[in-house]
């Protein structure tokens, strides 16, 4: 029987935890903010897969982020941040 | 974003579509090449509608080769574009400019004066006392010294404690705060007594200076002699005039009859409407279509303001909307009870309005007796606790 492999923690992962500083500062991971159902902004994602009036896929450093909703679309877009505005429904972390 | 939007509308910006297998690609490449995109929004068959600035489209071509993309512009807007469009205009051009200049010159003088806070003096007064000291409709706004405006204001008018000037574009906001006079000044030397102010019965004394001449119990009427401020010793000393001080409860009676008819008046909308309009324009005010008052006999008057004006620059335009609603009175049957709960209520209201301020209320009775169909007449008879003691400076005979 193969023994599960535990997550392995980056270094800065772990730093950021030892100096209990934002871990999106120090090791470069998505900083998700969503206001209402109508707002979302994403910081440090990587680049855009699908983008779709129901569904927008985001790459980011780890896994991929998908918003299923109505009427999405960007409202802004630069190389390290995004923002989409519409009727969002779902929000899926893989 | 809403200043980079704003700088972006400054320089001029496109409107494009892109169409291309994967357009995903092509705002990646946007991203990482620091072209900046907005309203970026999908369309049917792989297009896909944003905004960009003027000076990135330049950067668009190479892009555009390496993600396979075409790339059409379908609307130039921002201010290039419009100023580009008003070139060969010259009468439009000279008219903008005589009409911007003409604001400008206007915005530099006082068209509304607002008052606020007044309490006991009035806004009018306060404006009379405002002209006094320099600040007017029409004063030069740039000559206005807020500060100078405020020391000159507190020592013409002594009834203030606090005013302060805001100068809000053509809009000069002046708020004040009346002073707390201070009570007038009570010459403790002076000989007087202490008289009932009210029939009552005494309840509880507390005498701080003078021969008291009633005790707890007593029954006095309005007029009595209650505290005397000759203090005569039993020693022999020669009697000493002083002023009579102390607090005197008593329970004092008030008593209310009065008929009240079983019809209600009561007030509804009759659902007409009026609204007169007034353009404010640089100090004037112009009646627009109307001559003033409403048709209506009875209404509600609501008066609306709206004033143009950039953030909290008033830019000496505004128009006001006074909307008078008709009313009519009708008059309802109310139950027995009722009348007589809303009888009590007035007669209430009227001998709280006769008591001081600190009396407190000890027990209220209510009797009523129905004169015919539609009038009830209603009793009340109120005990109140309340200090009755009142100065009085006898005659020296």
């Amino acid at each position: 029987m193969k023994k599960k492999k535990a997550e392995k923690k980056s270094p800065m992962t772990h730093l950021s935890a030892l100096l209990e500083l934002p871990l999106d500062v120090l090791a470069d991971v998505p900083h998700i903010t969503v206001n209402d159902n109508k707002e979302l902004c994403i910081e440090n994602y990587k680049s855009i897969e699908t983008y779709e009036p129901n569904e927008i896929r985001l790459r980011s450093k780890n896994y991929a982020i998908g918003i299923g909703g109505r009427d999405l679309q960007i409202a802004a877009i630069t190389d390290d941040e995004i923002l989409i505005r519409g009727i969002i429904c779902t929000l899926t972390l893989q | 974003m809403l200043l980079t939007r704003l700088l972006y509308y400054l320089r001029g910006y496109l409107v494009i579509s892109v169409t291309g297998i994967y357009p995903e690609r092509f705002l990646n490449v946007c991203a990482n090449r620091h072209i900046l995109l907005w309203n970026v929004l999908p369309r049917v068959g792989g297009k896909l509608h944003c905004c960009i600035g003027m000076r990135d489209f330049r950067l668009l071509p190479p892009v555009a080769r390496k993600t396979g993309v075409q790339i059409k512009i379908l609307h130039k807007r921002g201010l290039p574009v419009l100023l580009a469009k008003t070139k060969g205009r010259r009468v439009f051009a000279a008219g903008l400019i005589v009409f911007v200049t003409a604001m400008i010159v206007a915005n530099q003088f006082v068209w509304k004066l607002k008052i606020e806070g007044c309490e006991s003096l009035t806004a009018d007064y306060i404006t009379e006392k405002l002209a006094e000291c320099g600040l007017h409709i029409g004063s030069f706004r740039p000559r206005v010294d807020a500060k100078q405006l405020q020391n000159q204001m507190l020592i013409r008018v002594p009834e203030l404690a606090w005013l302060w000037v805001d100068t809000r574009g053509s809009k000069v906001l002046v708020q004040v705060r009346e002073r707390v006079q201070p009570p007038a000044i009570v010459q403790t030397d002076a000989y007087c007594d202490l008289v009932a102010a009210k029939d009552g019965v005494i309840d509880s004394m507390v005498i701080t200076a003078g021969t008291p001449l009633v005790e707890s119990g007593a029954t006095v009427r309005r007029g009595d002699l209650l505290v005397s401020g000759l203090l005569v010793s039993d020693k022999g000393l020669a009697p000493r005039k002083v002023q009579s001080e102390g607090s005197i409860y008593a329970r004092v009676w008030y008593e209310k009859t009065q008929a009240f008819s079983v019809w209600s008046p009561v007030t509804h909308d009759t659902g007409r409407r009026e609204n007169k309009y007034t353009l404010a324009l640089f100090g004037w005010r112009l009646p627009l279509f109307h001559h003033g008052e409403t048709s209506f006999n009875t209404y509600v008057a609501a008066e609306q303001e709206y004033e143009l004006s950039i953030g909290n620059f008033y830019l000496g335009l505004g128009l006001e909307r006074i909307s008078y609603t008709e009313q009519e009175t009708t008059y309802e049957k109310m139950s027995t009870e009722s009348t007589i709960e809303a009888g009590k209520l007035t007669l209430q209201n009227e001998i709280d309005a006769m008591t001081a301020a600190d009396a407190t209320l000890t027990d209220c009775r209510i009797t009523s007796s129905v004169l015919d169909d539609e009038t009830v007449e209603v009793t009340v008879i109120a005990e109140y606790l309340e200090n009755i003691a009142e100065k009085h400076t006898p005659t020296e005979n």
